[in-house]
């Protein structure tokens, strides 16, 4: 079964290849069907590579070519399968698989609102976007899938690429050509610090394999309280935090929401932002021999946590509450990963990827029933019109905010607990801090979530203008193609979390060969920290009732500072601006008027000038008169026979 | 029968008449006479090419010039036909009419 | 031998006389006039030399048929008013004109230092001929000895020149065609 690895990665790679080059010219049915078909196969390729590897301990490491030889290093293009691998590929086809399915349904609506030109036109439109998913999908089962990290970087990058293309899908908008520019930029930023990587190690160990490297019975070592180690840790981790959004390089993923919804739920729930989180786990080794490192990890995961959740209380724009959840979300995964609990990520990757792509596509849902509204403030008693979208949207936020027993709960305790554990353990004041903060975080999110909840499902309709009467335009609800998925991912958001029950926990036992044991747990600590996990996120809930559900809700101008400092997200966009977008376009406009103008310009303009003036002069000298060359032959007939009689 | 005057004496002549059909070329503008003076040119050089198998003793000069018959004749064929065709498409014949490769 | 000189000195003014007559007629019918004595001249200037041959060929092929060729095409074009040798009517201006005299006359008289003063052919040079000439024509007779040359060690370059001949009379064809005709319908 592993020896179908490769179909994981041409499968994808084929569907862009064909709906790429021939996609405009099939009818969309085909094209739906290729788009979804290939991320199926590939699915199912994955689904046994699950079971391949269950009985397995050593990961199973497939050479397919030699890339590249040079001196003495050698870089072999292959395929890795091991634990880790393999549930990741399950999150990034299956999950990918229904977002595909969900975006056969909702890109059929948007090219006709967004597009409004001819057949042919939408239809072209439609094929793009599907030849970008796969793409999407192939850079990701190539990131994860690499035995390298030279090709994990290829795979990095293609992510990097196949987001920009989609978040810029409308390129008819500025906004969102603003916003996929963005996003690649930051991402670059990321992709450099894991090239800075890859050249420390190249430098060190002349190799890049993970077999050579991180994976057990790798012929290197990673010193504990090598500098090498903490630099090479606090390099990749830059690139965790620029594909995964967070802080500081999260800027990106609340502008990414200007790709159409289908892209939100592929960048947030199965791939893109899940890289950063099993970058770490799969350099658990590393890691682990830097507590510097782990430190910084703890320390922007838990960050990042507190500071998206504390915007998200109080944006507007329906996407961007869950962008923001999002960023908090993997700010949990960090935490985790920072005390040593990879499998706890892992795990909270996982059921993450179903109840945020729920959450993603219910989203889409109210927004193309509102025919394209995303403001909070122009929705509400959505309730009754759309009773299966409410009812995505309320296992998916449930699940978010970690109430029992659905999949977000017992995932993100299992980070909790582990934190607690450790906390416990080594008696650190920081890591007790990073617990209150998670816990803050649950109350946040629930808080969040439920406000959303409320909103946009309950209370009256308030889409008109103020001042007129609200009557509700005519609302649908989601076709087939858009609910069957949605359903099958509230069955996940559901008993999703199942397997990681703690004392059961499938999900740890299964990876723990790949990412390393857990430290001992203390079990009675474990279910204590359920328990006050599960009371904080109904704390949230209930503080949410209590603000929005309980009475009729109304928007009114909140002049409280704080609120505007959340409102804002800190700031941080226009703060940013002001440090180093002008001062970057001013020093762009004075190299721009200085040196370009003046001098690249002024010296270009004046050689040309100079060759211009010499060339009109030469140009007499081709006067067309025939005789007027001979006698120039002649001239030189006379010099040479000159020289004859003159040479001594 | 020798040669009744040294080769210098010759290839002086043959000098001269170069020049003056250079002299020719550059100065004229009918081309027929440009002809003309290119005609004298050959001759020149004829005269040399004599001198000096004469001077050596031997038969190689006289090949070089039969050849350079042949070919004046051959020139001088193309060359009035092309000066023919010119003046029916122009009514006039003037080398320094034909400068329409000016810069 | 004087009888010789004499002659060659009557030959070389009569040659030189002819050429400056050649560039400095304004009527280009006189012009070829005095070409044809030139190139008579230098026939003689052969014989001078013994080659008898070159001299015959050089009547027939030369006064005989491409002087009439040039007398005729001459007289077909407009030949009464040739108006080139004032030089202020000259486009090129007066310049051209000295440039080219005065080129002509350093060109002469380097050529002329160099042959009458400095130049002499070396003794070994006339050792190493490959044949002797005086005895060839003295054996074979004039027109044999050329023709054995000719067509033994040369016989490739005079195929060439048959194919020269052959473009140039095409090449004749092509350029005397009416294309008016075409133009005209």
């Amino acid at each position: 079964m592993l020896s179908l690895t490769p179909l994981l990665l041409a499968l994808p790679l084929a569907g862009f290849v064909i709906l790429g080059i021939g996609g405009r010219a099939l009818p969309r049915l085909a094209v739906a069907v290729i788009g979804c078909g290939t991320v199926l196969a590939a699915f199912a390729v994955a689904l046994g590579n699950f079971f391949a590897v269950q009985g397995t301990a050593a990961p199973q490491d497939q050479t397919l070519w030699t890339w590249v030889v040079s001196g003495g290093l050698r870089i072999d293009f292959g395929l890795v399968v091991d634990h880790l691998a393999a549930i990741m590929m399950l999150v990034v086809t299956g999950v990918g698989f229904l977002i595909h399915v969900y975006a056969a349904g909702y890109m059929a609506t948007e090219v006709r609102h967004e597009g409004g030109d001819a057949l042919a036109v939408q239809n072209a439109r439609y094929a793009r976007f599907f030849s970008f998913m796969n793409l999407f999908v192939f850079a990701m089962t190539l990131l994860v899938l690499a035995d390298s990290f030279l090709f994990l970087l290829v795979g990095w990058a293609g992510v990097g690429l196949a987001s920009f293309l989609l978040i810029g899908f409308w390129w008819q908008r500025p906004s969102a050509v603003a916003a996929a520019q963005k996003a690649f930029v930051i991402n670059v930023i990321g992709d450099f610090g894991l090239m800075l990587a890859i050249f420390l190690l190249v430098a060190r160990f002349n190799t890049l394999s993970y077999a050579g490297l991180i994976l057990p019975g790798a012929a290197h070592h990673f010193a504990v309280g090598d500098g090498l180690t903490t630099a090479v840790a606090l390099l990749l981790l830059v690139a965790a935090a620029a594909k995964s959004a967070q802080l500081p390089l999260y800027m990106w993923l609340p502008d990414a929401m200007e790709g159409p919804t289908p892209v939100s739920a592929l960048i947030h729930a199965a791939t893109m932002v899940t890289a950063g989180v099993y970058l770490v786990a799969r350099c658990h080794v590393l890691f682990a021999a830097s507590p510097a490192a782990l430190a910084v990890v703890g320390i922007m995961g838990g960050a990042s946590a507190l500071f998206a959740a504390s915007i998200a209380l109080f944006q507007y724009d329906i996407k961007r509450v869950l962008a923001y959840s999002t960023m908090s979300q993997l700010g949990y995964m960090f935490m985790g990963e920072s005390v040593g609990a990879n499998t706890a990520a892992i795990f909270h990757l996982t059921t993450h990827a179903f109840f945020k792509a729920l959450l993603f596509m219910a989203a889409g849902g109210v927004i193309h029933a509102l025919g394209g509204e995303q403001d909070m403030r122009r929705m509400g008693g959505l309730r009754t019109r759309l009773p299966i979208t409410y009812a995505a949207f309320l296992a998916g936020g449930l699940a978010l905010a970690g109430v029992p027993p659905l999949a977000g709960f017992w995932s993100k305790d299992a980070i909790l607990g582990a934190v607690l554990d450790h906390a416990t353990a080594t008696g650190g004041v920081g890591w007790y801090a990073l617990y209150g903060v998670g816990l803050l975080t649950a109350i946040l999110t629930g808080l969040y979530t439920f406000r959303l909840i409320f909103v946009v499902f309950h209370g009256q309709y308030r889409g008109a203008a103020q001042g007129q009467r609200a009557t509700m335009p005519h609302v649908h609800e989601v076709g087939m193609a858009m609910a069957a998925p949605m359903a099958l991912l509230i069955v996940l958001s559901i008993i999703g979390g199942l397997d990681g029950i703690p004392g059961l926990d499938a999900i740890g036992g299964f990876l723990q060969p790949a990412v390393g044991t857990i430290s001992a747990t203390n079990s009675g600590l474990t279910v204590i920290s359920l328990g006050i996990g599960t009371l904080a996120a109904l704390v949230g809930i209930a503080l949410a009732w209590q603000r929005y559900g309980a009475r009729a809700f109304t928007f009114v101008a909140n002049r409280n500072p704080l609120y505007q400092l959340l409102a804002h997200a800190y700031y941080i966009d226009p703060l940013l601006n002001a440090v180093i977008v002008q001062p970057v376009l001013l020093l762009g406009r004075g190299l721009d008027r200085g040196v370009e103008g003046a001098l690249l310009d002024g010296g270009s303009k004046g050689i040309a000038w100079l060759v211009g003036k010499t060339s009109e002069g030469l140009r007499r000298l081709q006067s067309g008169y025939a005789r007027n060359y001979a006698l120039a032959i002649m001239l030189g007939a006379v010099a040479i026979l000159a020289y004859y009689i003159l040479k001594p | 029968m020798p040669m009744p005057m040294p080769p210098n004496a010759f290839l002086f002549v043959g000098a001269l008449l170069f020049t003056l059909g250079v002299v020719g070329v550059l100065t004229r503008r009918n081309p027929l006479v440009v002809f003309m003076s290119i005609e004298l040119m050959l001759n020149a050089v004829n005269l040399t090419f004599m001198t000096f198998a004469s001077a050596l003793h031997s038969v190689d000069g006289w090949i070089f010039v039969f050849l350079v018959l042949t070919v004046a004749a051959a020139e001088v064929v193309i060359g009035l036909a092309i000066i023919v065709s010119i003046f029916r498409s122009r009514q006039d014949i003037d080398v320094d009419d034909l400068n329409t490769l000016k810069g | 031998m004087l009888a010789g000189q004499i002659a060659f000195y009557v030959l070389a003014a009569a040659a030189v006389g002819s050429a400056i007559g050649v560039i400095t007629f304004r009527n280009a019918v006189y012009s070829a006039l005095s070409l044809i004595v030139n190139l008579f001249c230098l026939a003689l200037f052969f014989l001078m030399l013994n080659a008898i041959f070159i001299a015959t060929v050089q009547v027939l092929v030369y006064a005989g048929a491409i002087m009439v060729l040039f007398l005729f095409v001459v007289t077909m074009l407009a030949p009464e008013n040739d108006d080139s040798l004032p030089a202020t009517r000259d486009r090129l201006g007066v310049w051209q004109q000295t440039a080219a005299i005065g080129l002509g006359i350093i060109l002469a008289g380097a050529i002329g230092y160099l042959v009458l003063a400095q130049a002499s052919i070396s003794p070994a040079a006339v050792a190493t001929g490959s044949q002797d000439l005086a005895q060839q024509i003295s054996q074979l007779g004039n027109t044999e000895a050329f023709g054995q040359a000719l067509f033994h060690g040369f016989l490739f370059p005079f195929e060439v020149t048959s194919v020269i001949l052959i473009a140039a009379i095409v090449g004749s064809v092509v350029l005397g065609r009416r294309t008016s005709s075409r133009e005209g319908e």
